[in-house]
């Protein structure tokens, strides 16, 4: 090891899980998106390395821990994380900034709010056992614990609930420690136990205001939403609430991260317009996203905006062949995706996590769709689910909602062909939810 | 009461020493002169061993004290094949 007094770096995300009803714990590179699994007493280990001591001081940690055994097992521990390029040294410099997040520039800006929807939540929990990482703030971990806690079998001194959000020494935000997929802190009955135990203030900050998306377009604060749960589409049409109950950006809820568009957008590698142009665009075009042809509709804007033009939603009287191509390969490049991650996700996730389950299954789908163009032709007929889309596409827009360093038209392409999945999802699948829900959620983080 | 050298049949790698800890239910408290020195007590602070490294890298001296420092050198004289 070439680090005289080594830590997990920052980008090193370990997470706590019982898998089947064994522990382990993962370690994710966040820069990379590859993962090593360590068995719980290694980790112990790996966490005394905490960039103050060298090896004999973890060592003699180690012993105070009751955990030491051998040096070689420590320093063949920390060679191993190394070599992945998981660790790092020395102390870090503070917490780490949350990129593009931060309260509003004015507090008294107001919020925008996804024209005319309202959101209820079915209180079934789906969201609850979706994501790789359930995030708490160091405030609400002590509100979860005058609540009660829910521990892992054995935990009596619930040392085992939480982990650091990022590398392995810093607590100001600390992740959830999951069960099979689930939030430890998830009911039997779908519940947050949390908010069953303390009420609402107990849920997490993030928890309260999922699924709303918030993002900061310099005069107004954006509410979108993640359509990543059943509920964001059930409530569609139906009567709700707005999705954070505030007028201003001070009234939101202290610890909510609000990220904010750049001042560049890129519409395209062709098209970048500043904050202002850019924030009036997605406006307009949410405005004006229609529920028919939203597949090829939105691979049609993409082409326009790679032209450098784009400046409205436009109407597909049919699927144009062009636009079929362009899907296709999308689909063949998120089918090829998605079977790696589904791979990933077999390789650590128990038989009965979610998260498993769905991506094997989209996998299966998207790879069987990507082999028959006759069925895809098929599926792109299926316009069963075009006022979900439609809303999918708004939200998206809505909120800049695309993946990191990707230019819209890129975005609306591979929107395009999840949507796609999505219908295919939603006839081999139904047991697994709505299905851009579905798909969305499992996709979060592979890209395409 | 000063310390009582244990004369080692062998020398030591770390391993050996660290071994030789777990086996006489020590506790590894002190790493002393970059390594060449590993210090280990009984919980109940009643013995005390300290493995000493030679020039060479490998731990040729060991010392016990401490009021059951017999008890201890008889375990550790059992473990490193060392007479005590």
């Amino acid at each position: 090891m070439s680090k005289e007094r080594p830590r997990l770096a920052d980008h090193a995300l370990v997470r706590r899980h019982l898998r089947d009803g064994d522990e382990i714990a993962v370690i994710h590179d966040a820069r990379t998106g590859a993962l090593c699994s360590l068995p719980p007493r290694l980790l112990d280990l790996v966490l005394l390395a905490d960039g103050t001591r060298d090896l004999e001081g973890v060592a003699l940690a180690a012993s105070r821990a009751g955990l030491y055994t051998r040096l070689s097992e420590i320093q063949s521990t920390l060679d191993e994380l190394d070599e992945l390029g998981l660790m790092d040294e020395g102390v870090e410099p503070g917490p780490l900034p949350i990129a593009g997040a931060g309260r509003a520039e004015s507090a008294g800006v107001p919020l925008e709010h996804l024209p005319g929807y309202t959101f209820a939540c079915s209180g079934r929990g789906a969201c609850c056992r979706q994501y790789a990482s359930v995030a708490l703030t160091a405030a609400d971990l002590v509100r979860a614990g005058r609540a009660g806690l829910a521990t892992l079998p054995g935990d009596d001194d619930a040392r085992r609930v939480v982990l650091p959000l990022y590398g392995g020494v810093r607590t100001e935000r600390v992740a959830m420690t999951l069960v099979d997929g689930r939030c430890l802190q998830l009911t039997s009955g779908g519940r947050c136990g949390l908010e069953v135990r303390g009420g609402a203030d107990a849920k997490p900050t993030a928890c309260r205001t999922y699924p709303a998306a918030l993002l900061d377009v310099g005069d107004a604060v954006r509410v979108s939403v993640s359509c990543e749960c059943d509920c964001v589409f059930e409530s569609l049409g139906r009567p709700g609430a707005a999705l954070v109950d505030a007028r201003v950006a001070a009234d939101l809820p202290e610890g909510v991260a609000i990220p904010a568009l750049p001042e560049t957008v890129a519409l395209s590698p062709a098209l970048q317009l500043d904050r202002v142009a850019g924030a009036s665009w997605s406006r307009a075009i949410v405005a004006a996203v229609a529920p028919e042809r939203v597949l090829e509709a939105s691979v049609r804007l993409a082409s326009s905006l790679d032209g450098g033009g784009g400046g409205e939603w436009p109407e597909v009287a049919d699927a144009a062949t062009e636009e079929r191509d362009v899907l296709f390969g999308e689909l063949t490049k998120l089918a090829t995706r998605m079977e790696a991650a589904a791979l990933s996700a077999e390789s650590w996730r128990g038989s009965n996590d979610h998260t498993r389950i769905a991506r094997r299954s989209i996998a299966t789908v998207a790879r069987e769709i990507a082999a028959d163009r006759a069925r895809f032709d098929a599926v792109l007929e299926d316009e069963l689910r075009a006022r979900d889309e439609a809303f999918t596409v708004r939200a998206i827009v809505f909120g800049h909602a695309f993946a990191a360093g990707e230019d819209v038209a890129t975005g609306l392409r591979t929107l395009a062909a999840r949507l796609l999945v999505a219908r295919g999802v939603g006839v081999a699948a139904p047991q697994l939810g709505h299905p851009i829900a579905v798909v969305m959620a499992a996709m979060r983080g592979v890209g395409g | 009461m000063e310390p009582r050298e244990i004369a080692l049949s062998l020398t030591l790698d770390r391993d050996g020493v660290d071994d030789a800890i777990a086996a006489a239910g020590l506790r590894l408290c002190g790493v002393l002169d970059r390594g060449a020195q590993i210090v280990a007590l009984r919980p109940d602070r009643a013995a005390k061993a300290t493995f000493v490294a030679g020039a060479a890298g490998r731990f040729e001296r060991l010392f016990v004290e401490g009021p059951d420092a017999d008890g201890l050198a008889a375990v550790l004289a059992a473990h490193v094949g060392a007479g005590a």
